[in-house]
């Protein structure tokens, strides 16, 4: 009895490996395929992108490698700065939920968002991709800092649907209360940590010339 | 079968309606109702399930006769989960459009 099944699992795992083996560089190519294609989306106004990371000294360098959570920054066809694109994720209701939003430095605030992965119950959680009211919560989501610049201002939260009064609430989706609550907080992580730094570097990348030494 | 005559075709037409797994069996209503959204996912849904379907049946019917009665649904399971996974890459690999709605099912 033992012997069976090992023996299938053998066969099983196996099989699973060969045929992991075999799509992985097709599977990676086609998630890169579509980070290009989300980058596009949330920031239209974007004709190049460089990606970019946070050196241990707080200052913004290009990425040399792909990180896992990766932020570009968009130039128009001028080659003038036009936004962030910045990937994020958390927990949601089932599953870690990655999504991709733009920054705008002109409105200092979210002018985009695309969910990249999510497990979020089909019918429910997943209305955050498709959900009218929810969505237009990042035609302009206010991200402004302090005047200390090292924060945001006010925190992003996800408030009762129907109850949003303010820039920089997300107004949730009834029925989907811990996924539409877990985008605020993913956004509102992210947010804290990355627009500082994006602000506070973006004298450097104002154009789409990138000096060696940094 | 216990002696009793079966015919390919009887066969089929069971197994397509009368033992529809989704319609009569209502097994897998949850995944194929919310993914059935539109005409490619429900189409990429369909083959998916025709191949998890096919290949578990002959894998099973293979090794029917080697696994012993008691260790059969272990490894029975073990079987069809391979093939959700292994459909899983391929449609990872294929079709990247599809991917996003269809990644939601795959335990």
């Amino acid at each position: 009895m033992y012997r069976s099944i090992v023996g299938v699992g053998a066969l099983c795992a196996l099989l699973i490996v060969t045929v992991y083996q075999t799509t992985a560089a097709r599977i990676r190519e086609n998630q890169e395929r579509f980070l290009a294609f989300a980058v596009s989306q949330v920031l239209p106004a974007a004709h190049s992108t460089v990606a970019v990371t946070l050196a241990d000294d707080g200052r913004l360098v290009e990425a040399a490698e792909a990180p896992a959570l990766p932020v570009f920054l968009g130039y128009d066809a001028d080659g003038e700065l036009a936004g962030a694109v910045l990937t994020a994720e958390g927990v949601g209701y089932q599953d870690i939920i990655r999504v991709l939003y733009a920054y705008s430095f002109e409105l200092d605030a979210i002018v985009g968002f695309m969910v990249l992965d999510s497990k979020e119950t089909p019918g429910l959680g997943d209305k955050i991709e498709t959900e009218p009211h929810f969505v237009a919560n990042f035609e302009r989501l206010d991200a402004t800092l302090t005047s200390a610049r090292d924060t945001l201002l006010h925190p992003i939260v996800t408030v009762k649907q129907g109850a949003k009064t303010e820039q920089w609430q997300l107004d949730g989706i009834t029925g989907a209360t811990i996924t539409s609550e877990a985008i605020g907080q993913i956004l509102n992580n992210s947010a804290n940590t990355w627009v500082p730094a994006l602000e506070r570097n973006s004298d450097a990348f104002i154009r789409n010339e990138i000096s060696e030494e940094q | 079968m216990l002696g009793k005559e079966v015919s390919a075709t009887d066969e089929f037409i069971k197994g397509l309606w009368r033992d529809n797994p989704v319609f009569v069996q209502a097994l897998g209503l949850c995944p194929a109702l919310a993914v059935s959204n539109t005409a490619i996912n429900a189409l990429t849904m369909g083959l998916a399930t025709t191949f998890v379907l096919l290949m578990s049946g002959m894998s099973v019917s293979a090794l029917r006769n080697v696994i012993p009665r008691e260790a059969r649904i272990v490894c029975f399971i073990c079987i069809i989960a391979s093939f959700v996974t292994v459909v899983d890459y391929l449609i990872q690999a294929i079709a990247s459009s599809c991917t996003a709605v269809l990644v939601r099912l795959s335990p």
